[in-house]
């Protein structure tokens, strides 16, 4: 398969950065005997050549027919969910990537509000009634899991409103 | 001590002690099944409230927190492929392939009856056997553990699905994320390019909610999916008792395995789950299966980490070794109620220990109680709205990423790993072993070079003593007939 031999050559390359930057690492021996903090990332990078090198050059056999997990005896209540269009799906990373860097900054009852209008919405039927249904939804879930999680539990999030 | 057992027993059947236990238990259920909040936090958030309690109450109360703990991961783990707790990562591997299909109640009533069973067969090795296994376990140098740890592994890469190359790169990568950051012994910084937020190293929750709950969630956005509504049709929890007898041995097994390993300290349900499954299917007529909804990997998951409960409290009670973070907490609160856990507790505090066992065995039959009784309400979930469950779960793992480390950069290494997983299972990499890389990686980092000092640098004390020899012999052995089984595989599919 093509993906292995490029995986396989990325290991290779890995292994090698790993070597090089373990060779660089100046720390002392603890002692006699101690083969020193440089030695298992060494020894892992070596083998990540060995075996890189083996999956991007061998010879590739077909895999034994895989016996894949159907609907069975509840075929009938199954339901194909197709995937995001590509589009969407960046808008999601996006908006993952949006809430996780203004966690801290915008506090986290306002970046959760915004990121869970945007998912709920995206994910849903993408009408004006849904887009309310978003943020009604996305109100809702922020108050209880900010206030549950500081007020009941203690965890320390920055930014809770009513928390 | 079977006397003092059934003693205390009776004692705890009082209806505050029960609801006592029963708050311990939900506390740590609710904990064990969100990531981010664990056993551990779980059982430092009760300590302070037990302080105004009669001393057995609240050891009572505690050993319920640490099994409810524990137990908590199996009810994410199955309906939401979200492992709360690195003891139920297995779990993951064919109790969420089975909800999927329709069957969660019976993935979930799976999985219950096998804690149960798991938990209650420690329950009888920690009664009976207690001071011979501990003093066996003391054996242990770093030798050992350094030739357990590569056995542990190699069962895991040899067992797992995909074939043995891409097992064993998988099972280098999680080895080596573990070394980032200082090295568990003279703290020299590795792989952390001057950032400050890689020299604490990688969390276990990052790497395991990203590695498997955001990588689901990346495959359910960008491919299409089956969803199945779950089938409450069934009368009772779905379990049928010829299943149940058809995996007696796997249980045992499982539970031996649990057991063994739970006892060696720093190690405990993280492993266990993972070396069952692996040897569930090794053993198993039909290893095709695992993976795919078998019902033999959920009962040696979920039999194998309550089993390492047991197991860890044996150590802990006759040596005060705690092997891990949440029996640390458990000795404080033990201490702090004037049980003081080591050789001289027998002669001294026989009356507590059986109130240890006692609340141990209690806290077992009332999670199994609840559990079975509750079992219809927690598939519900499933019916929630995609479009409400995706984004909510998101949340949750983000909020609960966030707080085990109060570092928005473990959030960050969530994405990453999420991406790698979901990357290394298309490419056919199973998971497996790149966790169990990940969790035994500064365990045998730590015990190599302490054995290498003690021996001044002799690798043939390795060989030579008899414990080590036999595991490594195994990891020798294991490694070989996964070679031998790649190129069996190999010729048959070339002639064919």
């Amino acid at each position: 398969m093509k993906a292995d031999r490029i995986l396989g050559a990325g290991f290779v390359l890995l292994g090698f950065a790993m070597i090089w930057l373990m060779y660089r690492l100046a720390a002392p021996s603890l002692g006699q005997g101690d083969p020193g903090p440089a030695v298992l990332p060494a020894a892992l990078g070596i083998l990540f050549v060995l075996l890189g090198g083996i999956l991007a050059i061998r010879r590739v056999a077909p895999s034994p027919p895989a016996v894949e997990a159907g609907a069975g005896e509840n075929a009938d209540t199954a339901t194909l969910i197709p995937a995001e269009p590509a589009l969407f799906s960046i808008i999601h990373l996006v908006n993952f990537c949006a809430y996780v860097a203004l966690f801290e900054k915008a506090g986290f009852s306002l970046s959760t509000f915004v990121f869970l209008s945007i998912a709920i919405f995206l994910f849903g039927p993408r009408t004006v009634r849904s887009a309310i249904v978003a943020i009604l939804a996305a109100a809702v879930v922020t108050f209880v899991v900010g206030t549950g999680l500081r007020v009941l539990v203690g965890v320390p999030l920055p930014g809770v409103f009513l928390g | 001590m079977l006397e003092l057992f059934f003693i205390n027993l009776g004692q705890l059947l009082s209806l505050d002690t029960l609801a006592i236990m029963l708050g311990g238990l939900l506390v740590g259920l609710f904990f064990g099944a969100l990531p981010g909040l664990s056993a551990t936090m779980a059982v430092a958030l009760l300590l302070p409230v037990t302080f105004a309690m009669q001393p057995d109450v609240a050891i009572a109360m505690l050993v319920a927190t640490y099994i409810g703990g524990i137990t908590g991961g199996l009810v994410s783990a199955t309906l939401l492929r979200i492992p709360g707790t690195p003891s139920s990562i297995a779990t993951t591997f064919d109790a969420y392939p089975l909800a999927r299909n329709g069957e969660a109640t019976k993935a979930l009533a799976t999985g219950m009856i096998a804690s149960a069973v798991g938990g209650l067969m420690s329950l009888v090795v920690l009664v009976a056997f207690a001071p011979a296994l501990t003093r066996l376990a003391i054996r242990f140098g770093a030798h050992e553990f350094t030739a357990l740890t590569l056995a542990a592994l190699m069962l895991v890469v040899v067992l797992a699905q995909a074939n043995v190359v891409k097992g064993l790169l998988s099972a280098t990568l999680g080895l080596a994320i573990a070394t980032v950051g200082f090295a568990p012994i003279g703290g020299a910084q590795r792989f952390t390019f001057g950032s400050i937020d890689l020299m604490a190293g990688v969390g276990i929750v990052p790497f395991m909610v990203g590695l498997f709950a955001i990588s689901e969630m990346i495959r359910q956005t960008v491919e299409p999916s089956l969803r199945i509504k779950p089938n409450f049709d069934i009368r009772g929890s779905g379990v049928r008792l010829a299943e149940f007898v058809g995996n007696g041995w796997n249980m045992l097994r499982s539970g031996v395995i649990g057991i063994a390993i739970g006892i060696l300290p720093g190690i405990g349900g993280s492993a266990s789950n993972l070396v069952a499954y692996g040897a569930a299917r090794q053993a198993s007529k039909t290893p095709e299966r695992f993976g795919k909804g078998a019902l033999e990997g959920i009962y040696a998951s979920e039999t194998a980490n309550n089993a390492s409960v047991g197991g860890a409290l044996l150590p802990l009670i006759t040596l005060g070794i705690p092997g891990d973070g949440v029996t640390a907490v458990l000795i404080g609160g033990f201490t702090i109620h004037g049980l003081q856990p080591g050789p001289l507790l027998f002669r001294n505090e026989p009356d507590l220990i059986g109130m240890i066992y006692a609340a141990f065995f209690l806290a077992t039959v009332l999670l199994l109680v609840i559990q079975l009784a509750t079992i219809k309400l927690f598939p519900r979930v499933l019916l929630v709205p995609r479009r409400f469950l995706l984004p909510v779960l998101v949340v949750l793992m983000v909020v609960g990423t966030y707080a085990s480390g109060n570092r928005l950069f473990e959030v960050w290494l969530m994405l990453g790993f999420g991406v790698l997983g979901y990357g290394m299972e298309r490419y056919g990499f199973p998971l497996g072993p790149m966790v169990l890389g990940f969790v035994l990686g500064p365990i045998f980092e730590t015990n190599m070079r302490r054995a290498m000092m003690y021996s001044n640098g002799d690798l043939t004390d390795f060989v030579s003593r008899p414990i080590s020899a036999g595991l490594l012999f195994a990891a020798v052995a294991l490694l070989a007939y996964g070679v031998i089984s790649l190129v069996r595989q190999r010729r048959v599919v070339a002639t064919s």
